[in-house]
């Protein structure tokens, strides 16, 4: 096992591993921000705000249903991420804690969006019997997170994009918790990799609907 | 699709040191010439005069809270924060990691206030006065004391996003204070870093705050020294999540 204190973490370098995932994930994910690009408006800007504020509108007549379907899945991709990078044995003392503990909170966003799929008489689909993670992001720590990062930017970005749209109360509760939560796994897993400051965004990126099936499958959510 | 049974999830448990009545907390709020900072947090009538019947008012005036309301309780919120690591900044007591943490959290709020400046007059609201605010003795004589209270009121601030968001009916409206919100948990799960917290991001589902309760945790911060008749303060470290 190696021994991947945060210390250690933090002095990691964190680009080698980015021709990994990051670069698939990129390369064929749309992100929200691609319209700007094109627009050639880039930054955090009020225009650029304002456009990923759109995002929603993606969103809109989808149904609650369907977004309870879709974060469903990417829930479980999430938590058997998790699950695979503490298999490695690669992580030990307080690096390995905070995987195990992310993990054990995707395994409770897991059945908490299963219960509420059942209360609100939704389908819940079964669980793909694989995940196409992207090839060799198991092969080294460093590697590793940069695919926890890629997971978690697509989890934030579909709950921040599907938010502002959720007709349901109580889902809507339930959802702004669960996004919150996993806003700060995002930090939680730049702190790992050493990003100094972890808190690098001023404002959390949407992405919109399409846009965030496409990234979810280059992280390794099997197409439907 | 069926509506759903209500049920309660586990959530992070965020105790708070309530006031022994809502009348009690109002009266003494506005007795401590806090009318200004409340009135920004939308609980102006309470300020006047604090009787049960500006308290009934208010009840029904918190049953029709616009999407403005709501976002320029958010706003209040920002400019707390915005003041306070300012104020930390400036006290020149920061070094290493901590500073950089800070830095960049102030950075943040400004845009963030920004950002609900913007959405508030878009949709042509009347912003909210940035409200005077005081600090407890000691807050920025240490690194030690601004983490801490850091951690307090991003705490404070994480929790009442999340009470919030569902408040606001509008999605344009919405999706800012939601793209905020997550930044706030980021920068809660920051600070626990900078305290030391083997796992700075340690449970599962933040809860929300009632506007009640982020008024009586932002109450000190108003220019109320002390609110033992209320309830008092929340001792130090009591916004920490608990693990679950």
């Amino acid at each position: 096992m190696l021994p991947m204190e945060r210390a250690e973490g933090r002095a990691a370098p964190v680009g080698a591993a980015r021709k990994l995932s990051r670069r698939r994930f990129l390369k064929t994910a749309a992100w929200a921000g691609a319209a700007l690009s094109a627009a050639g408006v880039g930054g955090s800007g009020p225009v650029v705000r304002r456009a990923q504020a759109q995002a929603y509108t993606t969103y809109q007549g989808a149904g609650d249903e369907t977004f309870l379907q879709f974060v469903l899945q990417l829930s479980r991709l999430t938590k058997t991420c998790y699950q695979r990078g503490v298999d490695t044995g690669f992580f030990g003392g307080s690096a390995l804690t905070q995987l195990e503990g992310i993990r054990g909170h995707y395994v409770k966003h897991v059945d908490g969006i299963t219960e509420m799929m059942e209360q609100m008489g939704v389908e819940v689909l079964a669980e793909p019997a694989e995940f196409t993670f992207p090839q060799g992001a198991f092969a080294d720590p460093t590697a590793f997170l940069e695919l926890c990062s890629d997971v978690e930017e697509v989890d934030v970005g579909t709950y921040q994009g599907a938010l502002p749209v959720i007709e349901n109360k109580d889902l809507l509760a339930l959802a702004i918790s669960f996004y919150s939560y996993t806003c700060g796994a995002r930090c939680a897993v730049n702190i790992l990799k050493g990003v100094d400051p972890p808190h690098n965004l001023a404002f959390e990126e949407a992405l919109s609907r399409p846009d965030a099936q496409q990234a979810a499958e280059a992280v390794g959510l099997p197409v439907e | 699709m069926r509506e759903p049974e209500m049920k309660e999830y586990p959530v992070r448990s965020r105790r708070f040191v309530l006031p022994r009545t809502r009348r009690d907390f109002f009266k003494a709020l506005a007795a401590s010439g806090a009318a200004g900072g409340l009135a920004v947090l939308g609980h102006g009538a309470l300020a006047q005069d604090g009787g049960e019947d500006a308290q009934r008012e208010n009840e029904v005036a918190q049953e029709g809270d616009s999407d403005i309301k709501v976002a320029n309780f958010a706003l209040a919120l920002e400019f707390l924060e915005q003041d306070f690591y300012g104020k930390a900044l400036e006290a020149d007591v920061l070094t290493g990691r901590a500073r950089s943490y800070l830095q960049r959290a102030e950075d943040q709020e400004n845009q963030h206030v920004v950002a609900l400046t913007d959405v508030i007059q878009q949709y042509g609201g009347t912003l909210a006065e940035k409200p005077q605010f005081a600090y407890p003795q000691g807050t920025f004589s240490s690194q030690a004391s601004v983490v801490g209270q850091a951690q307090r009121l991003e705490a404070v601030t994480t929790g009442a996003y999340i009470g919030a968001v569902p408040e606001i009916q509008d999605p344009g409206v919405r999706s800012t204070p939601v793209s905020i919100a997550g930044v706030e948990d980021e920068h809660e799960v920051a600070v626990n870093d900078l305290m030391g917290a083997v796992l700075p991001d340690d449970v599962a589902f933040p809860e929300g705050l009632t506007r009640d309760e982020v008024l009586t945790a932002v109450a000190p911060y108003l220019g109320l020294s002390s609110l033992t008749d209320t309830g008092g303060p929340p001792p130090d470290g009591q916004y920490r999540r608990s693990r679950r």
